[in-house]
C-alpha cells in the first residue's frame, strides 16, 4: 500500500509495518495508526509516520544503544493491552528529539514506546518515579564518529519526574 | 468543574473504584492519597505535559536521518 510522508514523499509500504496505538500518543492523542521504517537496517534510526496526518513522524531508536543500563518494568496493564506474552513480543523503542544541531538530538527516556511485533500494537508508556527524563542527551559513547564533551553539557537537561 | 471543599482525613470517590484522600496541608501543598485499580494511571500533570510537548518537538520534519545516521551510524 501507499502511505504519504513530508519526509520521504509517497512510499510503498507492507501493511504489516503498520502499527495501532489504541490511545494515540500524548501530543497525538487521535492518531492511531503508525508505520514502522526502517530504510537502512544497517543504522541505528528509524521512523514511526503517522498515517493520519503526512507532517507528524518520529524518529525512533534503540535506546540500549546508547544507554546500555537502561531498565523498567512494564506495567502488567500496557502488557495485556499490547498482548505481550513473551519476550520476542517486546520491542522497546526511544523518540528521538533533534536539537538545532545533529548532535544536541536527545532521546526520550521517560516514556518508551513499545511495540508488539507479532500483535503490531504499540504504546508510549510513562515510567513516572523512574527518574528518567523526556530529554537525555544522544549520547555516542558506543558509536564511533561523535564527539563526547558537547553532549555531557546537556546532560541536565529536561524534566524530572 | 466540579468543586468540593473536604476537611483533612475526608475522601472523595471518583466513580465506584477511585478514591481521592486528602492527607494533609502545609502551606501551599495539599497532601493527597489515591486509590484506584491497577488499569487506572495517576501521575502528575506536569509528567504528561512534559511528554505532550517533547512528542510535539520530535514530530517536527526539519530533522535530517541522513546526517543523524552518519553522526551516530555503525558502518
Amino acid at each position: 500500500m501507499n502511505i504519504e510522508s513530508a519526509q520521504f514523499g509517497s512510499i510503498d509500504i507492507d501493511e504489516r509495518q503498520l502499527i495501532t496505538f489504541d490511545n494515540g500518543i500524548p501530543g497525538f492523542e487521535s492518531y492511531r495508526i503508525f508505520a514502522l521504517l526502517t530504510p537502512n537496517a544497517q543504522m541505528p534510526f528509524s521512523f514511526l509516520q503517522s498515517l493520519d496526518d503526512k507532517i507528524v513522524a518520529f524518529i525512533l531508536t534503540n535506546p540500549f544503544l546508547f544507554y546500555p543500563e537502561y531498565e523498567f518494568e512494564l506495567h502488567e496493564e500496557a502488557a495485556e493491552l499490547l498482548r505481550i506474552r513473551s519476550q520476542e513480543e517486546v520491542t522497546v523503542w526511544s523518540i528521538v528529539s533533534v536539537g538545532s544541531h545533529m548532535s544536541d538530538s536527545t532521546l526520550n527516556l521517560l516514556a518508551p514506546v513499545i511495540i508488539n511485533p507479532i500483535s503490531r500494537k504499540g504504546k508510549q508508556v510513562i515510567l513516572h518515579g523512574s527518574g528518567y527524563l523526556t530529554k537525555h542527551p544522544l549520547r555516542p559513547n558506543n558509536m564511533d564518529s561523535a564527539n563526547s564533551t558537547e553532549v555531557k553539557e546537556n546532560a541536565n537537561a529536561g524534566l524530572d519526574a | 468543574m466540579l468543586v468540593l471543599t473536604r476537611k483533612k482525613g475526608e475522601t472523595i470517590m471518583i466513580g465506584d473504584h477511585i478514591e481521592l484522600v486528602v492527607l494533609g496541608m502545609e502551606g501551599d501543598s495539599v497532601k493527597l492519597g489515591i486509590s484506584a485499580p491497577k488499569h487506572v494511571q495517576v501521575f502528575r500533570k506536569e509528567i504528561y505535559d512534559a511528554i505532550q510537548q517533547s512528542n510535539k518537538e520530535a514530530s517536527q520534519t526539519g530533522w535530517n536521518i541522513d546526517q543523524l545516521n552518519r553522526l551516530f551510524g555503525k558502518e
